[in-house]
């Protein structure tokens, strides 16, 4: 067996216990509240996928813009996780209801990026009578573009309960999460109102 | 002879499969086994990972002539793979995959320490005969840079400025990687074009280092046809000379191209036969020679000269076997 082959029989065995690591984590997200920055760490990308899908539908159903920021999945890959949970993405997308971004070009451009666009939004949601801002970002690019030191100074900046109504959930690969020093984590995790783990 | 496997030249000979031996590394399970079994079919060897990690604990030196990376892999990212890889192989070549799209004065400002290394990236999802167009030219590219000390090997290249850009590489890690001398026979650039890429890209004196013997630029004539007689045994004393001067100085040796185009356009096919035959597929000096021809200049051949060139260099690489 190649080692493409054997990878692909864990993610089959993997993919029987992600429904419920995901179950567990979405319960979580669905109490959230406007400011909070909460922090999540999902074990791979099939878990990923099920809570942002199922995380934005929700979302969507409440009448909130979300916005999302992909770092290892393509838009192609996140419009067809969407659209397995009854999620009709385009048009959502369409609307302005949903927004998919790079997250490379969101946060490492200009790592306030994703911040100012989310004040912008909340903006429109109260001028168009939306229930508010949900955004769900995955913070692997900081981990792409080597740039730990910045990230750590980012989530310091955010207070744990933000002075904006948006609810915000910093969501990070376990694999890149663990690539941080003890400190850096600590200082992460700490930054953040909930720590949201299965 | 290491053929190309090409979408819009048929497919290779049986003969030459399994050549290039290429690691794939993508943390996408389907798109590693469809990029692997579409690589099979045109003939590479492939070593497959979708875990980046496992890839680096089994990653061997001069191993793989080509490594092929997705970017975006959590926990181990392509970048620091292929730095991971690097140090344990400098001579790795690798290309880059990605299915997101980033513009290149972008790239530069987020990936500022990448932008070297980093030539192409393949937009995914790609089709075979796509990837295959996309590597060819990265294949070319490692055959220089696995280049061994007394080789004596022929590069077809697709086009002209390919062989020039690839051809001033090569010198350019013999000259200031390895200490050798080295020589250009080439028509393709006028010498102060190329001495103006040497002293910019290079960042290195060239004037200087060609008053020194270090760098050697010559034409075609100036090389084989002085006094316009073709004279294969002057052109071999003077490479014997350099030789000689680059040990006998404290240096390595010497690191040769010969840009070959001149004999066919030139209608010297029978001279050029006689030059090739007159060297040794293996130098037992400290010489390393690429015979940098074009493509479709090699198909120009007929079996007997295909049968020379095959005879005279330890490796082809990129041009077609005659059927």
């Amino acid at each position: 067996m190649t080692s493409a082959e054997e990878g692909s029989r864990r993610h089959k065995n993997k993919s029987k216990s992600t429904s419920s690591f995901a179950s567990s984590i979405i319960e979580k997200i669905r109490q959230s509240h406007p400011h909070d920055h909460d922090v999540m760490i999902y074990t791979d990308l099939p878990t990923f996928r099920q809570v942002y899908s199922q995380a934005t539908k929700e979302a969507l159903e409440r009448s909130e813009i979300v916005l999302l920021t992909t770092t290892y999945d393509s838009f192609q890959r996140v419009i067809d996780s969407l659209k397995q949970v009854g999620v009709s993405a385009n048009k959502e997308v369409k609307h302005g209801n949903l927004i998919i971004l790079d997250a490379v070009k969101a946060y490492q451009i200009d790592v306030l990026g994703v911040l100012n666009f989310a004040k912008s939004l909340l903006m429109r949601a109260a001028k168009d009578g939306k229930a508010g801002v949900f955004n769900i970002s995955d913070m692997g690019s900081f981990f792409l573009a080597d740039r730990i030191p910045t990230l750590v100074e980012y989530e310091r900046s955010l207070q744990k309960k933000m002075d904006i109504e948006l609810k915000s959930v910093c969501s990070y690969h376990k694999g890149d999460f663990e690539n941080l020093s003890k400190e850096q984590q600590e200082s992460i995790l700490s930054a953040h109102n909930r720590i949201i783990s299965a | 002879m290491k053929d190309f496997p090409s979408s819009s030249r048929g497919k290779p000979s049986s003969a030459l499969k399994g050549h290039f031996r290429v690691l794939l590394v993508d943390d996408d399970p389907d798109i590693v086994r469809v990029l692997k079994r579409g690589l099979e079919a045109k003939g590479f060897m492939v070593d497959a990972y979708d875990y980046p990690q496992e890839a680096i604990k089994s990653f061997m030196p001069n191993v793989h002539d080509l490594a092929i990376l997705d970017i975006r892999m959590p926990g181990l990212n392509g970048f620091t793979l292929y730095r991971q890889m690097k140090k344990i192989d400098p001579s790795l070549t690798a290309c880059f995959l990605s299915a997101f799209e980033i513009h290149p004065e972008e790239f530069k400002q987020v990936f500022p320490s990448m932008t070297e290394s980093v030539k192409t990236i393949i937009k995914k999802p790609v089709t075979m005969s796509n990837l295959i167009k996309e590597i060819n030219p990265f294949l070319r590219i490692s055959a220089a840079a696995r280049a061994r000390k007394g080789e004596h090997f022929l590069i077809a290249f697709e086009t002209r400025q390919e062989l020039i850009e690839q051809s001033l590489q090569f010198l350019k890690t013999g000259l200031l990687e390895n200490g050798e001398d080295i020589l250009l026979v080439s028509d393709g650039l006028p010498k102060d074009r190329i001495r103006e890429k040497i002293a910019k890209e290079w960042n290195v004196d060239a004037s200087t280092l060609e008053a020194n013997g270090r760098i050697t630029l010559m034409t075609f004539r100036e090389w084989h046809q002085i006094d316009d007689k073709f004279d294969i045994k002057r052109s071999k004393t003077m490479m014997t000379n350099m030789v000689r001067k680059s040990i006998e100085e404290g240096r390595k040796g010497l690191r040769s191209v010969g840009d070959m185009n001149p004999f066919f356009s030139t209608g010297m096919i029978q001279q050029l036969l006689a030059w090739e035959s007159s060297l040794e597929k293996q130098f037992e000096w400290p010489v390393t020679s690429l015979c940098a021809y074009i493509r479709d200049n090699i198909e120009q051949l007929d079996n007997s000269a295909i049968k020379v060139m095959q005879q005279r260099h330890n490796r082809i690489i990129g041009a077609a076997n005659k059927k």
